[in-house]
């Protein structure tokens, strides 16, 4: 009787071994962790998938957004839609483009043109990114500015007719669109968590909480100021403190004023939008930055999108729908 | 005859030490997070130094522009690159969890391991 009440519980056991082992098996199968971080649109991207297909997604991203970035947007290949375009005064742009672009006229004209995407030519004057920044002179920046204006792009369908010398600029919307290309490729695979930062214009994907830190200004990249406990959603930033040079002891960033040509002096240091469009969410935060935190809050609200507004004082304003899920954890910053 | 091959005692230990192993298995974070700094070039890992255990480095990395990458008393920093704007440099000394530093010529990042955030946002 003994011996046979042992190996019953030796039975039992075992299985409860095997039972377990498989457990752990499958747990890790749907759990694999894909981490990548690689350079393309000129900045740092960073792609964490968790899922059965996590691997074959992370490699799919990776090479969706490189082509993304050659052959659509990117201004300094020559091979890209939007070069075509800046070259020949026309061309075509693939659908998911062209919605950008609309969008991007959409915010244009409803923040009364403190959005402009038409404005590469002035850019190119003051030439942040390049090495050989200067401040452009002022003969020079208002022939720029002559060229520039959203309401002289005509678009047909997907293609786009511009007006000589203009040159578009997509980098305000470039990241967002290309997250929401990215989130409908995921749907295609396998996997429960997507975490993709490009350059800070980051895609939440999967269900469950996500924790998104927005950057203390001039840190080195890992410190935030601010806590924000969002769902699946997209969020992006536009700072002063990303791209800017310092001539004189002035800092001249790269968030231009289409009124001025020059640096946007709205009072803000960085200006973050939550949005289930990322597209939105990229362009948006370039356009507060330059209306400032009040008009900003406007703007978003007409569009449905949330906003966190950083000003020159370390003063947080944010709008009805973030109060709940923000958290101020630096102590120098106070929400207003 | 009969002896006993397998204790309750034996039994509780095995089930214990099985479950201690499964626990660190499935949560590697467990197992004691040492800061690591990674050099990626291209894409690829090339170096990951402990800073924890104040590990020294110089890593001079092959590429064009060239950078110079130093680690040691807990931290890591571009210590000079032949890039245009040395952004990557300026950027200073990485130690926190998160802390990234990015040569975009080079196509090199330095960032140190581990977040208690899903990402941050710039």
């Amino acid at each position: 009787m003994k011996s046979g009440g042992k190996k019953a519980f030796y039975i039992v056991f075992g299985a409860a071994v095997i039972v377990l082992a498989l457990a752990l098996g499958a747990y890790r199968v749907f759990n694999n962790e894909t981490v990548r971080q690689f350079t393309a649109m000129d900045t740092l991207i960073g792609v964490s998938i968790t899922g059965r297909e996590s691997a074959e997604a992370a490699g799919e991203v990776e090479n969706l957004i490189k082509a993304l970035d050659k052959d659509v947007y990117s201004r300094h290949s020559a091979t890209s839609a939007l070069s075509a375009i800046n070259r020949d005064g026309k061309g075509e742009l693939p659908e998911e483009c062209s919605e950008a672009l609309e969008l991007m006229r959409s915010v244009a004209a409803k923040s009364g043109g403190a959005f402009d995407f038409t404005l590469g030519a002035v850019s190119d004057l003051w030439g942040f990114g390049t090495g050989k920044e200067s401040v452009p002179d002022e003969a020079a920046l208002k022939k720029a500015l002559e060229k520039s204006g959203f309401e002289k792009v005509k678009t047909d369908g997907t293609s786009v007719t511009i007006p000589h010398g203009m040159i578009l600029d997509m980098g305000a919307a470039a990241k967002g669109a290309a997250l929401d290309r990215i989130r409908s490729e995921l749907g295609g695979y396998s996997v429960k968590r997507a975490v993709i930062s490009l350059g800070g214009s980051i895609l939440l994907y999967g269900k469950g909480e996500f924790r998104v830190g927005i950057q203390t200004p001039g840190s080195a990249g890992g410190e935030y100021f601010a806590l924000l406990t969002l769902p699946e959603t997209n969020v992006s930033t536009s700072g002063s403190y990303e791209r800017y040079f310092e001539k004189d002891g002035v800092r001249y960033h790269h968030i231009l004023d289409p009124g001025t040509g020059y640096p946007a002096r709205s009072g803000l240091v960085s200006v973050t939008v939550v949005s289930p469009s990322g597209a939105l969410t990229d362009i948006l935060s370039t356009a507060c930055f330059v209306l400032g935190a009040e008009k900003g809050a406007q703007l978003c609200k007409e569009f449905g999108c949330e906003a966190v507004f950083l000003d020159e004082n370390n003063g947080v304003t944010v709008t009805p729908g973030i109060a709940d899920i923000i958290e101020i954890t630096d102590e120098n910053y106070r929400l207003r | 005859m009969s002896y006993k091959l397998l204790g309750k005692k034996d039994i509780i230990v095995i089930l214990a030490v099985l479950a201690v192993a499964f626990a660190f298995l499935i949560f590697p974070k467990l197992s004691g997070g040492e800061r690591r700094a990674r050099v990626i070039v291209d894409g690829t890992v090339i170096r990951e130094i402990n800073l924890d255990a104040g590990e020294q480095a110089r890593i001079v990395t092959d590429t064009s522009p060239r950078t110079v990458i130093v680690a040691g008393g807990g931290e890591i920093k571009f210590e000079s690159a032949d890039c245009p704007d040395k952004i990557c440099v300026r950027t200073g000394a990485l130690k926190n969890n998160g802390d990234t530093a990015v040569c975009l010529p080079a196509k090199v990042i330095v960032t140190v391991t581990g977040r208690s955030v899903d990402a941050v946002t710039y």
